[in-house]
């Protein structure tokens, strides 16, 4: 029989079982991530094969450009209004799709399948619906809001942003939710009933209480997405009326591929990177936290 | 029993490794392989026109020569895309560039001064640098207001010629013709950046002199500051000319919502009779063929102006030598020399994409109606220079501004301050 506790041992199963994902993870997650860093220093034009050392020159020039501030405000508006719609629309729907309807599984179908299609396609798709067919349905009944195109108004593209993005996401939450309100425990719920309550204060009293580590997910989920959208911003409205709806992430590959300006491009990734960080690991903190204190 | 498990188990976990390490090393075997065969270049086509054409085209060079070209289309911007590829370390052989990228590039380009087709007008049409020509000029195009004859002639009841309405004032006069005889909206404007602020702005650092020194010194002077657009006649002149077309514009209810391909059709259609676009237009011509390109009515007809069309190289080809191994270098080069000096190069380039041909040697004439018309033009000499060194993220920033003047947003003297800042900006 051979030792089973050796260094040796343990390096090699370690090696044959989690090697070749490590080193995929680290090749294609850990190294671009520091050389990415690196490149922050220089003043790579992203092109030329000389990487000139600039120190933190692209930091102090970022934090001096206001489009990428007001970028990066654009960027957490959108977020926050979707990420509270979204999480709104799905649980709405999850607890609807749990409820007794007929036909579950057809709506459970119909409200993910948004999900499955591209980000890039849906742009396309709502693209049409905001600047063609709506502005059609608008002209014809008189309808003075949908007679022009959202897309060409600033406020109104990033309302259509939104509203795509609710569209898009909800669905997928809303299989998470389902997967907590499945999961609460019958007899709780009994009991709540047995006491007295009604339908409202089961949901409230019993039902939201158990499922905080659903919301937990599904809030930290969105904002992620939301905070890094590109596809969608780039197929719907190509940041455009002028401008208007440049979120962080397009503005981002603006600078970085489009003015080549490939250092400052990305420092501000590296700066979108931490932002996004701080506001997910907070919000999964404070989750948490009240988990522990309910249990 | 439990041996053998445990000796299956630990050959499925190495075969697994494996296969994996395999799927990172197979890329390079295949290339080998195949590049023992027979040589395989790329080539990245960028004018989404012509991309039926370039798929045409490799079938037919293949036959003709057995080398494989791999066509790729993008519809991104150029520069952007290839410092994309070059930064993966897999840029193609062959690059439909604009001319300012050649300049960007030049670290990776092969030096083509040594090629036959410099003679026939590679040199005078290509980008040289330093006494050096590093792209094969594909085609000339023009830039300028395209119109639908047909259209006009149907409406007003008279025969259209163009040079009858080359002032402002006699061009808006017949659109306002045009808009009492039933053609409520006669002029189709984009509301894309690129055909906004490279094509139709940029006809301001174009009319500059006519010439390649004058249109930099213009520019150069944006870039220190010194140029007040305020002040400019050709500013004022362009944006005087804009406000009457997007007075008559088809899409003026709502300028942003245009759509490319919905201007396209409204002037296929006849349903407007201008279009301030450029010759590389090319399916319009499904009801008449009666259509043209003539320059841009303006108030300030210096530098001939309203006389002469803006004209020149604009696609071309370059070879990347960094990443590109030696025989796809030649086989590029035999590629282009096949263009210019084969019976079937020459017919892809003049009769299947209706191009307008930068080489002498070529006496094929195009039949495209707008190309005809350019080339009319190029014959006369009556072209004006094209000033193309425009960054890559003029179409972006100056769009953003002319797409807020379209939409009423900011006045003229917003427009030029934001312009002025842009230039500032390039240093």
């Amino acid at each position: 029989m051979r030792k089973r506790n050796t260094f040796r041992y343990k390096l090699v199963l370690f090696l044959v079982f989690a090697g070749p994902a490590a080193f995929c993870f680290l090749m294609v997650m850990i190294v671009p991530f520091f050389y990415g860093i690196y490149l922050t220093f220089t003043s790579w034009d992203g092109i030329s094969a000389v990487k000139e050392f600039v120190n933190i020159e692209n930091y102090s020039a970022v934090f001096a450009d206001s489009q990428f501030w007001r970028s990066l405000l654009l960027t957490a508006v959108y977020s926050l209004i979707s990420v509270v719609l979204v999480n709104i629309l799905a649980f709405v729907l999850a607890y609807l799709v749990t409820g007794k309807v007929k036909g579950q599984n057809f709506f459970r179908a119909g409200f993910f399948t948004p999900n499955l299609i591209g980000g890039l396609v849906l742009g396309y798709i709502w693209q049409f619906v905001f600047s063609r067919a709506l502005v059609c349905v608008g002209t014809e009944l008189d309808i003075g809001v949908l007679s022009t195109s959202w897309l060409s108004d600033p406020y109104k593209a990033v309302a259509a942003l939104i509203i795509v993005s609710v569209w898009q996401y909800s669905g997928f939450m809303m299989l998470i939710y389902i997967a907590g309100l499945t999961s609460v425990p019958k007899d709780l719920i009994e009991a709540g009933v047995i006491d007295g309550c009604n339908k409202w204060q089961v949901l409230k009293n019993v039902i939201l209480p158990q499922m905080r580590s659903s919301f937990v997910i599904c809030i930290f989920l969105s904002i992620t997405r939301c905070f890094m959208t590109y596809d969608l911003n780039l197929s719907l409205t190509e940041g455009g009326p002028y401008g208007a709806t440049q979120m962080a992430a397009m503005y981002v590959y603006q600078q970085a591929f489009v003015s080549k300006d490939y250092g400052a491009g990305q420092a501000e990734a590296v700066i979108l990177f931490a932002i996004c960080a701080v506001v997910s690991v907070i919000q999964v903190y404070i989750g948490r936290k009240n988990e522990e204190v309910l249990q | 029993m439990n041996k053998w498990k445990r000796i299956g188990s630990f050959g499925l976990a190495c075969t697994m490794v494996t296969m994996l390490l395999a799927g990172c090393s197979g890329g390079k075997e295949e290339k080998e392989k195949t590049e023992e065969e027979s040589v395989t270049i790329s080539l990245l086509n960028t004018k989404s026109e012509l991309v039926d054409q370039f798929e045409q085209l490799a079938k037919t060079y293949k036959e003709a020569t057995g080398i494989t070209i791999d066509v790729q289309f993008t519809n991104d911007v150029v520069s952007t895309h290839l410092s994309e590829k070059y930064a993966s370390g897999s840029p193609y052989t062959i690059m439909m560039v604009d001319r300012t990228d050649v300049y960007a590039f030049q670290d990776y380009l092969l030096d083509l001064s040594d090629q036959k087709w410099i003679e026939d007008g590679g040199a005078e049409y290509g980008v040289n640098i330093d006494g050096k020509t590093y792209s094969f000029p594909l085609l000339v195009e023009a830039v300028g207001l395209l119109y639908n004859a047909q259209a006009i002639e149907e409406t007003t009841g008279e025969e259209f010629n163009w040079e009858d309405y080359n002032t402002p004032e006699k061009f808006e006069a017949l659109l306002k013709e045009l808009s009492e005889k039933g053609m409520e909206k006669p002029v189709a404007v984009n509301k894309d950046d690129w055909s906004l602020a490279n094509h139709y702005f940029g006809q301001l650092y174009d009319q500059q002199g006519n010439a390649e020194e004058t249109s930099q010194a213009f520019v150069d002077s944006l870039k220190s500051g010194e140029m007040k657009l305020g002040e400019n006649t050709r500013f004022q002149s362009l944006m005087d000319s804009f406000d009457m077309l997007l007075e008559y514009n088809i899409n003026s209810a709502d300028p942003l919502a245009a759509d490319y391909d919905m201007n396209n059709e409204y002037f296929a259609n006849g349903d407007v009779a201008f279009w301030f676009n450029g010759s590389w237009v090319t399916d319009v011509y499904d009801k008449t063929e009666k259509i043209g390109i003539m320059p841009l009515p303006q108030s300030d007809a210096s530098d001939e102006a309203n006389d002469y069309l803006i004209a020149g190289a604009s696609k071309t080809f370059v070879i990347d030598k960094e990443y590109s191994t030696e025989e796809q270098q030649e086989a590029a080069k035999d590629f282009l020399n096949w263009l210019v000096y084969e019976e079937e190069g020459q017919q892809f380039m003049v009769d299947d994409c209706g191009i307008i041909p930068a080489f002498g040697n070529i006496t094929k004439e195009v039949s495209a109606p707008i190309s005809v018309s350019a080339q009319q033009f190029i014959k006369e000499g009556k072209t004006q220079y094209w000033y193309q060194a425009i960054p890559g993220d003029h179409g972006t920033e100056v769009g953003a501004a002319i797409q807020k003047y379209m939409s009423g947003n900011i006045d003229r003297e917003e427009l030029a301050a934001e312009v002025e800042n842009y230039w500032k900006g390039q240093e």
